[in-house]
């Protein structure tokens, strides 16, 4: 049975900001391209494979543009395919249809190895529940994506100064069973940040939140804003919602 | 003057023979219609062909052979000849007796000799000295006689055969019979050595007298001296002593040629029987594997001697039944020159069924005053020999040979065998059992894994911790009933004891697994702990080290699948032991193909169970944290690592993981190799490691 999307947008003027102890903003890249992310005309289907499934279509027709410095938000039921527009936009699943667009850069264009390279300089990604490296220590978590190119003494300080800026400085030798939920989400945003990311894109990142960590993610979040990241949120927080500058409602 | 050539006879009997070799035995035919043992007087045969050739036969006749009792004598020729000779000389008894043979075609031996022609006149006088040609014994060879009077020819060259004179005419010409003996050789003389890995036991040959051969005498039986140009005279070292001949020495034996078999025919057919220690019409090669010195060679198989009682000998160059050998050797009666029959005993189903029929067969053999030893289910061996004081030089200095290796068959080796086998099956089985017990336990903590959190959800909605366990034992007793069954069902269709002892410790095992289980899932207080972060751990900055981090921070995990990887490794390497122990195992014999069969089936099939076991406990442990693994690998993609880094951190932690199984695969495998077959061990112990390194890149490739 298929599941047409119809899908809203509309633009928020002004915000309501959750007042947040900050560090300097200066910690993060601003933004190069103007439209470091655009979809068009994405649609994705599941299923449909051998023994007679029948697909069931998640997503169709999905366009967006993201801007610098812009906060979208994805909202609808569950279900609905928040988390695979997501994927999709971070280059981590191929639609079914449609393309997806890095700084202009069509990524049907792009072998493996390519994707992976400029997901990490333009892509931060946050999973849902924070997805740490259990045996790691905050600090090494936050370190990770700096593996691959080898700049890991390098960018110790600026580990450390993240976490700070998450409120996670007296936490960074802690491992991700130690820590909450809320603080997992935290340690999870600072290393989506590590390596100047140019978007962004979280997945609920106040579920299963109390209000006070949830407004506390959602004033992070914001801040990012500020110094010109694009953020590709999926949530049903109202909150979040509320504070979005651009919002698309999956039905 | 064909050089001399001793030829060695074998005795059969022609009925029983060729229901041994099926229709490659039809040569033996005509031997079956030899007259009987007490119609063979060589005087009254000679008559009797001597009546035929005076009372007028046709040329036809000749050339197909005179009649003899119902066979066709074709090469009649050489006993004439030596019926006239014996006669002239004096040497032929009333006792002497005509020996039926069947002689074989053709010759192993390099044999080269010189024939000098010269051209006579109607008197007989050389008119012109032709030259010397030198010929070889080949194919054409045969023993006892000759195809026909020997046709010189030379390129260039005219047909000759009118110097022999007539075709009727008896004389011989420029061909001889071979010369008779009785010297009868036993089997070469050894001193034993030391035990080799394999088992045999190392020979050392004992030289005996220096033998000269192909020599010419120093007269003709007419008196006139010999031409010493036609043949090199050779000497030989003798191995062998004679045998004992009879009282009637001076009873001249006379060959009576029935036919002829081609060898290459009889081997194919006879296959492996045609070595048997027994009597077969090849005698097992000597192989030449070092020098005098000691160093290896590369492999050359001695050239049999041309005198009977050398080291490597000539095969069977006609074959008799049992009164033609005795009356070969100066006995009257058979019974005191056999040395040994071969009986081929046939009995239905399995070699353990068989075995105590033939035993029986054996047991009669033995009652009839005879020696009976069983070959089938033997064990062959390369027995290593050394041979020394194999040649001299002109100076007369010694020198060995080398050492030679020959193949030889333990006698008695069935109960061995049969013991070493079952002791075999026993070892596997204990290992297999001893896989089967990790196993369970691998199996046991990954089940507590997976349904700890499932307890726990159970527990918050109010069930006890006796509902728990009883939940936990219900799902382990529906297997523990299948077990059962499985074990009773087993045990009925075996009738063995083993079957049942083992099917009841595998039972007893997975309830101690079962109850364990049902243990762990209960209530523990988790105390919130300090940093565990320890800073002298590797920094993660690579792949590898990240890998290292991974395995370092799940040991229990990692060692369990270290351990498992070890086991396979094991069970690979004792597979292999036993595929290279089953050739001197299961023997060589005319039941080689299905003794080997029913003898080593149970013992690989239990190898092979061994193997799949510790390939199921690496896929079992493998799963412990197969998840999570695959989690990681996801968060790393998703950070922006490429498919190059997350394959290099798969491939670095199966790396570590087969570090760790490397000395516990190869010293496991090096263990059981020992336990199985000690020769075999360093063998198996490269087959652990190579298991375990092929376990690497194929557990890369199975997680992505």
């Amino acid at each position: 049975m298929t599941n047409p999307t119809n899908v809203q947008r509309s633009r928020r003027s002004g915000s309501n900001e959750v007042p947040l102890q900050t560090r300097a903003s200066t910690i993060v890249k601003s933004a190069d391209h103007a439209t470091p992310l655009e979809m068009r005309d994405i649609t994705i289907r599941y299923g449909g494979g051998k023994g007679g499934a029948e697909a069931v279509s998640v997503v169709e027709g999905f366009d967006l543009t993201l801007h610098a410095g812009e906060m979208h938000c994805v909202a609808g039921r569950s279900g609905s395919g928040k988390t695979s527009i997501l994927t999709v936009g971070a280059g981590l699943t191929l639609p079914t249809s449609g393309r997806v667009f890095w700084e202009g850069d069509s990524l049907e264009s792009m072998g493996d190895d390519e994707i992976a390279d400029r997901r990490r300089a333009l892509i931060g990604y946050v999973d849902q529940g924070g997805a740490l490296i259990d045996g790691m220590s905050a600090l090494e978590n936050v370190l990770l994506p700096a593996v691959p190119d080898g700049e890991v003494e390098q960018r110790r300080d600026m580990a450390k100064d993240l976490l700070d800026l998450v409120g996670l400085g007296r936490r960074m030798r802690h491992r991700p069973a130690q820590l909450s939920g809320g603080e997992r989400q935290r340690v999870a945003i600072a290393r989506a940040l590590i390596l100047g990311t140019r978007v962004l894109v979280v997945d609920e990142p106040t579920a299963s939140l109390d209000r006070a960590s949830a407004n506390r993610i959602i004033s992070i979040l914001k801040d990012t804003t500020s110094d010109g990241i694009a953020v590709l949120v999926a949530s049903h927080d109202h909150e979040l919602v509320r504070l979005s500058d651009t919002l698309t409602e999956l039905i | 003057m064909a050089p001399e050539v001793t030829e060695s006879v074998v005795a059969v009997d022609p009925a029983s023979e060729r229901a041994l070799l099926g229709s490659a035995g039809d040569f033996l035919a005509p031997l079956e219609k030899a007259p009987p043992a007490d119609a063979r007087n060589a005087g009254a045969v000679g008559r009797y062909l001597e009546g035929l050739f005076t009372s007028g036969i046709s040329m036809d006749q000749l050339k197909e052979g005179p009649d003899f009792l119902g066979v066709k004598l074709k090469y009649w020729a050489p006993l004439m000849t030596q019926y006239q000779q014996a006669k002239r000389n004096g040497q032929l008894t009333s006792n002497s007796q005509a020996v039926p043979l069947i002689v074989r075609s053709g010759t192993s031996l390099d044999v080269k000799y010189n024939v000098k022609i010269e051209e006579i006149d109607e008197a007989g006088k050389v008119v012109k000295d032709v030259g010397t040609v030198s010929k070889s014994l080949g194919k054409d060879y045969l023993p006892f006689v000759s195809k026909d009077p020997f046709v010189l020819s030379w390129p260039g060259s005219t047909d000759h055969s009118s110097l022999l004179g007539a075709s009727g005419n008896f004389n011989p010409g420029l061909y001889t019979p071979a010369k008779w003996s009785t010297d009868f050789a036993g089997a070469p003389k050894y001193t034993d050595g030391g035990t080799a890995s394999n088992g045999a036991v190392d020979k050392t040959a004992v030289p005996g007298e220096w033998v000269t051969v192909n020599r010419l005498p120093d007269k003709a039986s007419s008196g006139a001296p010999v031409d010493q140009t036609q043949r090199d005279p050779v000497d030989e070292r003798s191995y062998r002593d004679n045998l004992s001949t009879g009282q009637q020495q001076a009873a001249q034996p006379l060959p009576m040629v029935y036919g002829t078999f081609d060898p290459t025919a009889v081997e194919a057919a006879s296959g492996d029987v045609n070595k048997l220690p027994l009597g077969g019409y090849d005698p097992t090669p000597f192989t030449l594997v070092k020098d005098a010195a000691g160093k290896d060679v590369p492999a050359a198989e001695l050239k049999p001697s041309l005198s009977a009682t050398g080291l490597a000998s000539q095969s069977a160059g006609a074959i008799t039944d049992y009164y033609g050998l005795a009356a070969a050797r100066g006995y009257k009666q058979n019974a005191a020159v056999i040395d040994a029959v071969r009986v081929r005993a046939k009995a239905p189903g399995s070699w353990k069924d068989a075995q105590p029929e033939v035993e029986k067969l054996a047991a009669e053999i033995r009652d009839m005053g005879l020696d009976a030893t069983v070959v089938a289910g033997s064990a062959r061996e390369d027995t290593s020999i050394l041979v020394p004081g194999y040649s001299k030089d002109g100076a007369g200095k010694e020198s060995a040979l080398g050492t030679v290796q020959q193949s030889w068959v333990r006698q008695n080796a069935a109960e061995a065998v049969t013991g070493a086998l079952s002791g075999t099956n026993i070892t596997l089985l204990f290992l297999t059992l001893c896989g089967a017990a990790l196993l369970t336990g691998a199996s046991t903590v990954s089940y507590i894994r997976k349904r700890r959190s499932e307890a726990g959800t159970l527990r918050a909605m109010g069930w006890t911790q006796r509902r728990i366990r009883s939940w936990v034992l219900e799902e382990f007793g529906v297997g523990a009933v299948l077990l059962a069954v499985a074990g009773i069902v087993l045990s009925l269709l075996s009738w063995s004891v083993a079957t049942a002892l083992v099917c009841a410790a595998v039972l007893v095992l997975y309830c101690a697994a079962a109850l364990f289980a049902a243990r762990q899932l209960r209530h523990r207080d988790e105390i919130d702990q300090e940093p565990q972060h320890d800073e002298r751990l590797i920094p993660v900055d690579s792949p590898l080290t990240f890998a290292n981090r991974q395995l370092s921070t799940n040991k229990f995990n990692t060692l369990s699948l270290a351990v498992a990887v070890g086991v396979f490794g094991a069970a690979v390497g004792g597979l292999i032991a036993l595929l290279i122990d089953i050739p001197r195992a299961a023997g060589a014999s005319a039941l080689s193909g299905l003794a080997a069969a029913s003898v080593t089936l149970p013992s690989i099939l239990l190898a092979l169970a061994g193997v799949a076991v510790g390939l199921v406990l690496t896929l079992v442990t493998g799963r412990f944290e197969l998840n999570a693994k695959r989690q990681y690998l996801g968060i790393l993609q998703a950070m922006g690592w490429n498919p190059d880094m997350l394959r290099q951190v798969r491939l670095f932690e199966n790396a570590l993981v087969g570090t760790v199984a490397v000395p516990l695969g190869v010293l496991g495998a090096l263990g059981i190799g020992l336990l199985l077959a000690p020769y075999a061990a360093i063998w198996a112990a490269v087959a652990g490691l190579v298991a375990v390194i092929c376990w690497i890149p194929i557990a890369t490739k199975v997680v992505q």
